[in-house]
């Protein structure tokens, strides 16, 4: 216990450092390059939020960012989710990979131990719930849609790193580069800005605009869904036989068939649903918030991203790991009720 | 005559009203529940006051994150300009600050209720308090996925777009939202009720907690079968309908 909390207060205080330090410094893009303003311009204009983190997005250049959008008969389909979702993807693949490595009993690395005890309480949960057998045929679903959908929550959070990271470095940096300029004329300590030159490679950092979660679309959740949907009711239908399964929706009592049948179907919407309201409602609360703060003129935009910052330690993180979990946990609790009953 | 932009005005300031109004009843009385049966566990177990409290804390985080959503709603429906005008785009905004207000009372309720007697489990066996976390995690998602569909239908009512003076469509755009703004009271409150047992039974019995939790999600999951119908209604009302 003791263990687990000293872990929460450290990534907590990680998070206010970070919001700290995002709030007091901030990386913006250099000014137009036809317009030959004095110093003073330039601090008016480094407030300006266009110019700072995300800028315009109308002037976004990312070449690796470019994703393919599809016209077709109804509407655009965006691809960006989808190829965000394939990034997600490879990142697990890449864990795996390293988790696989060098597989010892003696001396475990560090990513073994981490990948064991997630498998470890996963594979108990599953066998507590559905006995050994059955418990550990399910297991590989369980554990890929956690990991899936939980990293899915969370890589919102990537392009945050992104930032500190060349706050951090550019901070470090303009001491020795003298093309890195700090802006501090007209504005007082808080909103001290530090300027980039044109082209510099750190911009890509720090322009890097919010990954859209997979998860944070109906599709990705409605496809997770179906799939729990199908293996619970094969599943169901492979051990009961295909006339104990039919006989089972007319259980309680004879006409209690529709009941039944709808109550299936709201197992299979009210999951999708859940995971992707709660996705999609988090990004837009954090979304309205920090623009009503930001245009209430009290704050700057810098100051912002703290308060940002501590909106998505909760509704990311927190609401983000319960939603991965509870998916997870209610695909394995529906098909032991079909299997048991 | 009330012109067209004040009829916006109107009808966006009372949907929003109506909102956050609303949707502030259920997740007080909710987490206070949880604070006062956190109180009653402590006195009957101090040395577990510290598994106690965090679990009290945890569970009130997400029975309030309902009354957050409807706070969204309320910012969104008064800050940012929705697209939609005329008769039809005020009743979308005022459908929009309904459905959400009745839709997160009951969250808040049930959600603490869970947490109340999750937090009595606690106090009762303190030395497994991560698992019973985890269930009253698991119970108290389930109870709040009504107000999850609230804020479904509430965002589509806000940013549909609707333009145009039928006054048939004004009913069924208010129609939706009120069928699963009021559609969404029940099954927070059910799913709260077996949700919160369940979490005390598992305490008392933990070797059972399978099958308690098994029994819980099915309760749980009839019981969200009425806020599952109100989806459905109010999306042919919008879409279907007219």
């Amino acid at each position: 216990m003791r263990k687990a909390t000293k872990a929460i207060a450290v990534v907590a205080s990680l998070m206010l450092l970070l919001a700290a330090l995002t709030t007091f410094f901030r990386v913006v893009m250099p000014p137009e390059k036809d317009a030959e303003k004095s110093q003073e311009q330039l601090s008016i204009e480094a407030k300006d939020p266009l110019k700072t983190i995300g800028g315009d997005p109308e002037h976004w250049d990312f070449p690796a960012f470019d994703f393919p959008s599809i016209k077709g008969d109804f509407n655009w389909v965006f691809t960006e989710r989808i190829i965000i979702a394939w990034f997600v993807i490879v990142l697990l693949l890449i864990f795996t990979f390293f988790a696989r490595r060098g597989l010892s009993l003696e001396k475990p690395s560090r990513i073994q131990v981490v990948a064991e005890s997630i498998i470890g309480f996963f594979n108990d949960i599953c066998r507590d719930t559905m006995g050994k057998e059955h418990g550990r045929k399910i297991f590989p679903l369980v554990i890929t849609l956690f990991l899936f959908i939980f990293l899915c929550n969370y890589i919102g959070l990537l392009p945050l790193f992104f930032h500190f990271f060349a706050t951090v470095v550019a901070m470090g940096l303009s001491i020795f580069d003298s093309s890195i300029v700090w802006i501090r004329e007209g504005l007082s300590f808080p909103n001290w800005v530090i300027q980039l030159p044109e082209g510099h490679w750190l911009g890509w950092f720090a322009r890097m605009p919010k990954f859209e979660e997979p998860t944070a679309d109906l599709n990705t959740t409605l496809g997770c869904g179906l799939i729990v949907i199908t293996y619970v009711h094969s599943k169901a239908i492979r051990v009961k036989g295909l006339w104990g399964y039919i006989k089972s929706y007319f259980h309680p009592v004879f006409f209690f068939f529709p009941l039944n049948v709808i109550g299936e179907a709201a197992k299979g919407v009210s999951l999708s649903f859940r995971l992707f309201g709660n996705i999609l409602g988090g990004s837009i609360v954090i979304l309205v918030l920090s623009a009503l703060l930001y245009q209430s003129g009290l704050v700057f935009l810098n100051q912002t991203l703290g308060v940002w910052l501590i909106l998505q330690g909760f509704l990311t993180l927190l609401v983000g790991a319960v939603q991965a979990f509870v998916f997870a946990m209610l695909a394995l609790t529906y098909t032991a009720v079909m299997v048991e009953d | 005559m009330i012109s067209s932009e004040n009829l916006l005005d109107m009808a966006k300031f009372m949907g929003a009203g109506i909102s956050m109004g609303m949707a502030a009843i259920g997740a007080s009385i909710g987490i206070g529940q949880a604070g006062s049966v956190a109180c009653a566990a402590t006195s009957e177990q101090p040395r577990g006051y510290s598994e106690i409290f965090r679990t009290m804390l945890i569970g009130q985080a997400v029975t309030e994150s309902a009354a957050v959503f409807a706070l969204v709603i309320s910012l969104l429906l008064i800050f940012v300009h929705l697209p939609g005008s005329n008769f039809e785009g005020a009743a979308a905004r005022l459908a929009a600050g309904i459905c959400m207000g009745f839709g997160a009372i009951s969250s808040g309720l049930g959600a603490g209720f869970v947490n109340a007697e999750a937090v009595r489990g606690v106090g009762r066996r303190p030395d497994v308090s991560t698992n019973m976390t985890i269930t009253m995690l698991l119970a108290q998602s389930v109870a709040q996925s009504s107000a999850i569909f609230a804020l479904i239908i509430a965002f589509v009512l806000a940013f549909r777009g609707v333009d145009g003076s039928n006054i048939v469509k004004v009913c069924a755009i208010l129609g939706a939202g009120t069928c699963m703004g009021f559609g969404a009271i029940g099954p927070g409150i059910g799913s709260g009720i077996a949700g919160a047992y369940s979490c005390y039974a598992t305490a008392c019995r933990l070797k059972h907690r399978p099958v308690i939790i098994r029994t819980m999600l099915l309760g749980q999951a009839v019981s969200q079968s009425t806020a599952i119908y109100s989806l459905v209604i109010a999306f042919m009302l919008l879409f279907v309908a007219v």
